[in-house]
């Protein structure tokens, strides 16, 4: 069809002839071998590893958020054991950190009163009455009573195993805290102590 | 000659047909990679977006907080309902001790009779008088709060407004908001000790609780016995002031909080929130966000 038929020494040439589908094949092929190539490597090597690492700043943004969450939860509890007892019994914290990948260790609450001048401060853990002269009444004359949250948050990346790069193949482990000042600085009626004294 | 022509135009043709096929595997190779890099940031917008979301339910939560916290430190503002339920006490009182020297002189001095029931009528009238006052007190203080609630809404929600490419956040709307009470508050007044028969009635009829100071509870109308039964003494909760600690307006938290019963004096409100989110990009979904505040009003003060 393509076919020229010639005369002398010039040899019949065929236009669909196998050399030039070769080459035509190869320019094409050539193109999608390279993409297929490309993309793999562009995938593997840039896009993968790009979006693994792009999830911890996505997950960190949830673990603050639930800690600050929980730490401002606490703090409107009308006692400090409901408040205690609400960090160590309330789901909703925990479940929350495992749906996004994230394991808590090491949690901790505690209640740390800062001085009127700022120049003095005291951490009263759980158990722990507050001494009487930090007391609201107290001669410290203290002013700021928050309770602090702190964690060990072990944000893992979207592909994750148990061992290698922290951050890249495995989680990443922050110490993370948060606080929230105390709300409730009434009186018991019943015992006429301080409520975040109880 | 004419055949090499040939030849060659048919070869500069097919090369001509070769580039613009190489072109188009080419520019697919483009397309496709770009389609790649697109669904890439789509995916990792739409994670940020989720991380943006947790944000501002987080900052919703405030809002609705600061709100029921406006509301409720105007509900007991310059201790009205505190001082409203010391008279309300001291007027039952009133009319209990109007009603025993009524009775005696009937029985002992009857000459002073008429003027023991002229007092006895003023203290009933006052009760009658406080009692409008307090459901008076109840519409004022409520409008009060509502107002100022309102005013911290419209100071709030024009801040609200975002528009990303792939996060659409409107303005919050304000679902409702209700009047009640702390629970486990009893009222702010303690039980009045001066009369042995009114304070032996009263812990009969558990009026008052027994433990610590002997506070006469929550939302009770505590009816006086026989011929006075007809007046009504609705005493609130609030938090009393113990040993001169005045319980200053708090948010709670809003498991705490819990309805008046009838038509007695609220000391906390709480708030419902809702801020529309949607997306910016691709097909348009839209949710709403809900939050929930509470808060406490001020506790009653020390009576002088």
């Amino acid at each position: 069809m393509n076919g020229i038929q010639t005369s002398g020494n010039l040899k019949p040439v065929s236009l669909d002839s196998r050399s030039h589908r070769a080459k035509q094949r190869k320019a094409s092929g050539h193109a999608i071998t390279e993409f297929a190539v490309g993309l793999i490597v562009l995938i593997a090597f840039v896009f993968a590893p790009l979006f693994n690492i792009a999830i911890i700043p996505i997950r960190y943004l949830i673990v603050e958020g639930a800690m600050t969450e929980m730490s401002h939860r606490v703090v409107l509890c009308e006692k400090r054991t409901e408040a205690y007892a609400m960090f160590t019994q309330d789901p909703w914290f925990t479940s929350i950190l495992e749906k996004c990948s994230v394991t808590i260790a090491n949690p901790k609450l505690k209640l740390t009163i800062v001085s009127k001048d700022g120049s003095s401060q005291i951490s009263v853990p759980n158990g722990v009455p507050i001494p009487a002269e930090w007391l609201p009444d107290g001669s410290f004359q203290p002013s700021l009573y928050s309770m602090e949250l702190s964690a060990d948050c072990s944000i893992a990346p979207l592909f994750s195993s148990a061992a290698g790069l922290p951050g890249f193949t495995s989680p990443i482990t922050l110490h993370l805290h948060t606080s929230s000042p105390w709300e409730n600085f009434s009186r018991n009626p019943i015992t006429s102590q301080y409520f975040v004294n109880e | 000659m004419s055949a090499c022509t040939n030849i060659r135009k048919n070869k500069i043709r097919l090369n001509g047909n070769s580039s613009r096929r190489m072109r188009h595997s080419n520019g697919s190779v483009l397309v496709l990679a770009m389609v790649v890099i697109g669904l890439l940031a789509v995916s990792l917008l739409i994670g940020y977006s989720y991380g943006g979301l947790f944000f501002e339910h987080n900052r919703l939560q405030a809002s609705a907080n600061e709100m029921a916290l406006a509301a409720a430190r105007k509900l007991n503002d310059k201790d009205r309902i505190g001082q409203m339920n010391n008279m309300i006490a001291r007027n039952r009182q009133l009319v209990f001790s109007g009603r025993q020297q009524f009775d005696e002189c009937k029985e002992k001095y009857p000459g002073l009779a008429s003027l023991a029931e002229e007092l006895l009528d003023e203290s009933r009238d006052s009760a009658k008088t406080l009692e409008a006052q307090r459901k008076q007190l109840s519409i004022v203080a409520k409008k009060e709060a509502k107002q100022a609630m309102e005013k911290k809404f419209e100071e709030i929600n024009k801040t609200y407004a975002m528009y990303l490419p792939w996060m659409k956040v409107e303005e919050p709307l304000l679902a409702g908001w209700q009047c009640g009470r702390v629970v486990n508050t009893e009222s702010n007044v303690e039980m009045l000790k001066n009369i042995a028969e009114l304070e032996s009635y009263d812990l009969e009829q558990s009026y008052a609780t027994t433990a610590g100071m002997k506070l006469y509870k929550h939302d009770i109308d505590a009816k006086l016995p026989s011929a006075d039964s007809d007046l009504s003494f609705k005493i609130a909760a609030l938090s009393a002031p113990v040993m001169k600690t005045v319980a200053p307006a708090r948010i709670i938290l809003n498991a705490n909080y819990d309805s008046v019963v009838g038509d007695n004096l609220p000391s906390a409100c709480r708030v419902k929130v809702w801020l529309p989110v949607g997306t910016g990009l691709g097909p348009n979904a839209t949710s709403k966000m809900s939050c929930i505040g509470a808060a406490s009003a001020t506790g009653g003060s020390t009576q002088q």
